[in-house]
């Protein structure tokens, strides 16, 4: 039996990403996938005959600029269009838009409140200034606060230096906004529902929290980075979908040299005398390895796939209170043509090819999150839409169209469990609520699709359907991610690593946990 | 006219305990207040004919470093029993939290007898040495229990509750004990600092307060200013400004236009109200205008004082039950859908309320005979106005557990936010003078910048509830009055 230098659990595009860094170093890698596709949550399905569905992520926007250089995915066939608007109908027959010309968004903004259009341009600056200073905090391995190692004491006291260079002022929003609601932030600078709404929802997305919730300040935050430091400067759609770029990972990652398998549950990682050795397939068959990395989440990597005769009890309580109620939810729609929207006004037809949100009003969003928080779900939900057949024709038959929506929230606790009826019924509520602002949307599907929480859950082994690995909590966040003691992407059982979104810096197509703990086994393999 | 040395505008125990110090460190203290009776919203005053209750905050309590500091000796009473009123009524004397809770109260007790450190603290500033000290404090506690408090303290009170597996029984009334005066729910991110801030300050889940009403406390304080050579004057007409010349403040400007000189000047009000009536706007940068209309008030507590002929029955409960305080909050999810009503302005259907009954351990408050309860509702919105609902929802919710006590009410005061706004001049009656948050602690008390430049204005300094830590356990006074005290021994180079 040949044996591997590493064995990677999971072929999602962190996993990939991690496979091909540690492969480019001359490790031998095996990626064990149990589904037939690759890409985990990143991907493309065609679910109904020649329609492309995103069933997971859908946009890119936070993705590494190191991972796509340094694995040159553009040679292997990523193609990432900017997704230039966003498009936000509202109740009354109006609307608002955010135009990637910035004079365009003010006028639109000016439309709905001067004083806005005015603040608009500071507050740009300001989150950008802010999201700048901490964008390297992406790239580390978050220290331990707790630890005297010198490692950890260079580290924090390197982040301390970094916040001190910050302007004052800077920092001090800094530090506010972290501990504050998405709503109260937008509060100080804005006085329009509309403009408020639309801001909003990058503090709620993935999240289960309302935008005025405190906690949410920060995911505001962590979206926005994606908006200075993604490819365009802007949220981006891959060619092909999401899935085409786990397939442009996945060619780097064959090209160094890796190999993948998919199809290929693995039941549980082997362990012997406290030391990660291989794993066991589901099909009984053991493989083994110098080092054992999961691209699973926390719970599904310790609760499933270690026995707990091998963790510390501490840290077996810590994986069980990790938070991963999820509220979000994916539909993909086929369509027999574009749907027409109310309050689209002739002539900015082209803001469908943009992001087209249902969040009229901080109060809206902040209604559907109330809806669902005690194990419901949103009777009006908040939901971020694309047609991905108008940025790439490939991902529809000629002349039709297709659909992808991002829906939040229904809640991964439903009461009475997630059944088929319910997945209809809000499935319902979902078309209900587009139709709204697209009357005709009704006639034009032709086949539609759900994933609610439990079908993530399902289909990708997300726990609680979560797709971020876990919730975005601040208690879940930097040092604490996903346990304290357990940031650097190391576990409790020697030679078993984490490369999944569990880790730091968390969810998104980001690249960045693959890349990070490639980067930390590496240097711990290095040594004598 | 004579310059006194510090000129302390407002008698909190915050305002009172810095008076005591500074006169003591030899300066010459003069203390204002319109109020006839000290204490700011810390007071016991009549609201019927005989009856007397705490009108403003419902507990506080001096903390121990201040009080064995000052040498005070201060007429406590803690109530050492919450009996939760529901299907099943049951008084909770011990709750078991976890080891990590007790530390965080404990860091944060250390934490609040010394001034906010500025973070990052700056390089060689004289703040490393306390931040150094409870670093020291925080690792003392080994690494598992760094990682839990530090957790704790960025929690919400639903996460905490369900994994510590506190009993669900304990769930309601330590979620009440979090969000009072907050302005948020029990799911959301950071609630759980409301709790651990509280329990630091003796007024968590079991107050504090004083056996013959709260306004002992200011009282048996400003007899301590006083024999320490500290002048203090009560019901002096307002409205008092502060003359800012150049960028100082050099005097107290009475509303007959006397000026009173002062070398320093230290305000027991909330940021909003210094830098707004106290301070003229004009005499402030346009951007502090702008720091100071950020800070969160939304007070959301009200306050319903009911006057009885006789002691209400209390089925089951004994003597001594009835001398703790009784919770109305069933379970945390309650109190989140009692916020889902408060934020969007509504009153809450079922809002968790805290009641007590004072004359069961001092009948000196009430007339022979009679009795005094008061109750404070939570999630009261600081727009809302009406009164008798507040009231409806009070007795509703008791009737059950207390059939007779309708009838026996022969007067009774509603306070809502609004009311405590205008009775004690907190900005929308947000009892803690800025709401007491993760966003609002710590260096960002009372405004973000703060510790850098503790006020635009030179000699000028907030010393109440509005400063670091918030609440009127006398810290926030006590320490900015050593530091004051400490920078005015060191000669300047």
């Amino acid at each position: 039996m040949s044996r591997h230098d590493a064995i990677v659990i999971g072929a999602g595009h962190n996993g990939l990403v991690h496979a091909a860094y540690l492969a480019r170093a001359g490790k031998k890698v095996l990626v064990l996938e149990r589904r037939h596709v690759i890409g985990g949550a990143t991907v493309t399905e065609e679910i109904h005959p020649g329609f492309k569905y995103l069933t997971g992520s859908y946009l890119i926007s936070l993705l590494r600029p190191e991972v796509i250089h340094e694995l040159d995915l553009p040679r292997h066939g990523l193609e990432i269009m900017p997704l230039e608007s966003t498009f936000v109908p509202l109740p009354d027959g109006d609307y608002i838009a955010d135009w990637p010309d910035h004079d365009l968004t003010r006028e639109e903004i000016a439309r709905h409140s001067l004083r806005d259009a005015d603040a608009y341009g500071e507050y740009t600056t300001t989150m950008k200034r802010i999201a700048l200073a901490i964008k390297p905090l992406l790239d580390i391995a978050p220290p331990d606060p707790a630890s005297t190692a010198e490692r950890d004491v260079l580290a924090m006291r390197a982040i301390a230096d970094r916040l001190k260079a910050m302007p004052r002022g800077d920092f001090d929003v800094l530090a506010r906004l972290l501990a504050m609601s998405a709503a109260d932030f937008l509060d100080e600078w804005f006085e329009s529902d509309a403009i408020k709404g639309t801001r909003c929802t990058s503090g709620i997305i993935g999240t289960f929290l309302g935008p005025r919730s405190p906690g949410t300040g920060y995911v505001l935050l962590h979206h926005y980075l994606g908006e200075i430091d993604g490819v365009f400067r802007a949220w981006g759609f891959a060619r092909g979908g999401t899935g085409a770029l786990s397939q442009a990972i996945a060619s780097a990652a064959l090209a160094a040299g890796v190999e993948i398998r998919v199809s290929t549950p693995v039941e549980r990682v082997l362990v012997k005398d406290g030391v990660a050795v291989g794993v066991v397939l589901r099909n009984g068959d053991e493989l083994l390895a110098d080092r054992v990395i999961s691209n699973a989440d926390a719970r599904v990597t310790f609760l499933d796939l270690v026995e707990p005769k091998h963790l510390p009890d501490d840290f077996v309580s810590d994986i069980r209170r990790y938070r991963v109620a999820s509220p979000a939810c994916k539909v993909n729609l086929s369509l027999d043509g574009l749907p027409t929207f109310r309050s689209l006004p002739r002539g900015k037809e082209a803001l469908l090819r943009g992001s087209i949100e249902i969040a009229p009003s901080i109060d809206y969003v902040e209604r559907a999150y109330d809806d669902a928080k005690y194990g419901g779900w949103s009777t009006r939900p908040f939901m971020d839409a694309l047609i991905p057949s108008l940025l790439d024709p490939g991902m529809a038959p000629p002349g039709k169209h297709v659909m992808s929506m991002f829906v939040q929230y229904a809640s991964s606790d439903l009461e009475g469990g997630w059944t088929e009826a319910k997945r209809a019924q809000f499935l319902d509520v979902v078309i209900d609520t587009l139709a709204e602002h697209a009357p005709d949307i009704k006639s034009l599907i032709l086949h539609k699709h759900i994933n609610t929480p439990h079908d993530l859950e399902q289909t990708f082994a997300l726990s609680g359907g979560h797709i971020f690995h876990g919730e975005l909590a601040l208690h879940q966040l930097f040092f604490l991610r996903p346990a304290a003691g357990w940031s650097q992407y190391r576990t409790p059982v020697k030679n078993l690593w984490m490369c999944g979104a569990s880790t730091h810096p968390g969810g998104c197509i980001t690249g960045a946990p693959g890349r990070n703990a490639a980067r930390e086994i590496l240097r711990d393999w290095s040594r004598p | 006219m004579k310059t006194h040395d510090a000129l302390v505008l407002g008698t909190s125990p915050n305002a009172l305990c810095a008076a005591i110090v500074l006169a003591r460190g030899g300066l010459s203290v003069l203390v204002l207040d319109t109020h006839t009776a000290p204490g700011g919203p810390v007071v016991t005053e009549p609201f019927a004919p005989g009856f007397f209750a705490d009108t403003g905050v419902p507990s506080a309590a001096i903390d121990a470093a201040v009080a064995a500091d000052l040498h005070l000796d201060l007429p406590v009473l803690r109530r050492d029993t919450v009996t939760l009123l529901g299907p099943q009524t049951v008084t909770l004397r011990d709750i078991p939290l976890p080891q990590a809770f007790h530390q965080a109260t404990d860091l944060l007790r250390a934490a609040y007898r010394t001034p906010a450190p500025s973070v990052p603290v700056p390089e060689g500033a004289s703040e490393t040495a306390s931040l150094a000290a409870l670093t020291a404090h925080l690792r003392g506690f080994g690494p598992r229990g760094v990682h839990e408090v530090l957790r704790l303290l960025l929690l919400s009170v639903r996460d905490f509750l369900h994994e510590s597996a506190i009993p669900d029984l304990y769930g309601g009334p330590l979620a009440a004990a979090s969000m009072r005066s907050r302005h948020a729910g029990p799911f959301d991110a950071g609630t759980l600092f409301g709790l651990l801030h509280n329990t630091a300050l003796e007024d968590g889940l079991f107050v504090s307060t004083a056996a013959s009403g709260i306004g002992a406390v200011p009282r048996s304080l400003a007899a301590a200013a006083r024999a320490a050579g500290a002048e203090i004057r009560l019901g002096v007409p307002g409205p008092l400004r502060v003359d800012v010349s150049d960028g100082v403040a050099r005097a107290v400007r009475l509303p007959t236009g006397d000026l009173l000189p002062a070398a320093l000047i230290l305000s027991d009000h909330d940021a909003r109200t210094t830098f707004t009536r106290l301070v003229s706007p004009a005499d402030l940068p346009p951007e502090f205008n702008s720091t100071i209309r950020h800070v969160q008030y939304r007070g959301n507590v009200a306050r319903v004082h009911l006057a009885l002929d006789r002691l209400p029955t209390f089925q089951a409960l004994s003597t001594a039950a009835l001398g703790g305080t009784l919770m109305l909050a069933p379970d945390v999810v309650s109190l989140e859908r009692a916020w889902d009503q408060a934020k969007r302005g509504a009153l809450p259907s079922q809002p968790p309320i805290e009641v007590v009954i004072p004359t069961v351990l001092d009948p000196s408050l009430a007339p022979e005979g009679k009795h005094v309860l008061s109750a404070t509702v939570q999630y009261v919105p600081h727009t809302f106005t009406d009164a008798p609902a507040v009231l409806r929802a009070v007795l509703d919710r008791l009737a059950p557990f207390a059939p007779d006590l309708a009838p026996s009410i022969v007067a009774s005061r509603v306070s809502l936010p609004r009311d405590i706004e205008s009775r004690f001049g907190l900005t929308e009656g947000q009892l803690q003078g800025g709401e007491s948050s993760l966003a609002q602690a710590f260096f960002l008390r009372p405004f973000p910048g703060s510790s850098r430049r503790p006020s635009p204005v030179e000699n000028l300094h907030l010393i109440g509830s509005a400063a670091h830590p918030a609440g009127y356990s006398g810290l926030s006074g006590w320490t900015l009055a050593r530091s004051l005290l400490s920078s005015a021994k060191t000669p300047a180079c």
